[in-house]
């Protein structure tokens, strides 16, 4: 589809072990910054500041959340920037969906969306039967372990959809979540209809 | 092909992975089948040393009247031994595969730290198909 004659090609691979290692990352880089806060002395709000001064586990969760949707969020606008290049222009929002689900899955994770509902309101289901960031996943335990660990994994592609929706003119909230390994469903919910 | 057992070393000798696949073979302790494997990688290593043709590997085939043992040591310092019956062929072709799920389940499995004891369930279950399916 995209043949482009000057084209580098790099190894997918790659970005699965980035992604792997984007949430700890993002979790250190909160760590610090909660620190940075603390030290420096200035007046907290109650529910930032624990008995020994560290941030709550809830409020360290959330800004985790923020960080790594936040990346994904410009990745998704880049992503649309580039991708709909030669399209024709979209129709309407169940357009820009269909986009999304094929062609924009298909040039992240090689494979497009299993299945697209919609409640002709602005609520959109996209479901994933073998979502390629969890295919490798599993834990000593398995099962329900592996599922709520996984949650955090789901926040980076959060921010590619909601990202690329906004750039095609579609403000959205997205919310992910898995209830079996590897299956990911998306709930996108349009705020406004351009 | 009948294959007994595989055992996967880490870059410091510790033994990471121990799977028999064959029901009627015994069980060692665990601190058994620790000090094999630090004798392997002592043996590994003395043999590359005292090879008369410079820079050569260590121990690649190790072949007796009751097991074949084939090595594939990685760039990365990980051991894969694979203990079959004698006279078999394509162990190496073997090896490779299992190194290809070990890339897959393990070593993209976010929930592993390299270097310490496998303990991944998909890994384990490809693997078990994998073996079960070599004709």
């Amino acid at each position: 589809m995209y043949t482009d004659p000057h084209a580098i090609y790099l190894n997918l691979s790659c970005l699965d072990f980035l992604l792997v290692e984007l949430i700890p990352m993002s979790e250190r880089v909160v760590e610090v910054i909660g620190e940075r806060k603390t030290s420096n002395g200035n007046a907290l709000p109650a529910i930032l500041s624990e008995k020994d001064g560290r941030i709550g586990e809830e409020e360290r969760r959330g800004a985790v959340f923020k960080h790594v949707e936040g990346l994904g969020y410009r990745v998704g606008q880049g992503l649309v920037e580039r991708f709909s290049q030669d399209r024709p222009r979209f129709t309407d929002v169940l357009d820009v969906m269909k986009f999304i689900c094929k062609d924009l899955w298909h040039l992240i994770f090689r494979k497009q969306i299993d299945n697209l509902k919609t409640n002709h309101r602005g609520v959109y289901v996209l479901t994933d039967n073998s979502f390629r960031l969890l295919m490798r996943m599993s834990t000593e335990v398995g099962g329900l372990d592996t599922v709520t660990r996984a949650q955090p994994y789901l926040w980076f592609p959060c921010g590619v959809l909601r990202g690329a929706l906004a750039n095609l003119g579609v403000q959205a909230t997205v919310v992910a979540e898995t209830t079996a390994i590897p299956v990911a469903v998306f709930h996108i919910q349009a705020l406004r209809q351009d | 092909m009948v294959v007994y057992s595989l055992y996967i070393l880490n870059k410091a000798a510790g033994l990471i992975y121990q799977r028999d696949f064959n029901e009627g073979l015994k069980r060692l302790s665990s601190n058994d089948y620790l000090v094999l494997s630090g004798t392997f990688h002592a043996v590994y290593a003395i043999a590359s040393q005292i090879s008369p043709v410079p820079s050569s590997s260590g121990i690649e085939v190790l072949e007796t009247e009751t097991f074949r043992l084939q090595c594939f040591q990685t760039l990365t310092g990980t051991k894969f031994l694979l203990i079959s019956e004698p006279r078999q062929q394509n162990t190496d072709a073997v090896l490779r595969r299992i190194y290809e799920l070990y890339a897959d389940y393990v070593i993209k499995n976010p929930f592993y730290q390299i270097e310490m004891p496998v303990r991944c369930e998909l890994f384990d279950r490809h693997l078990a198909t994998y073996i079960r399916g070599i004709p």
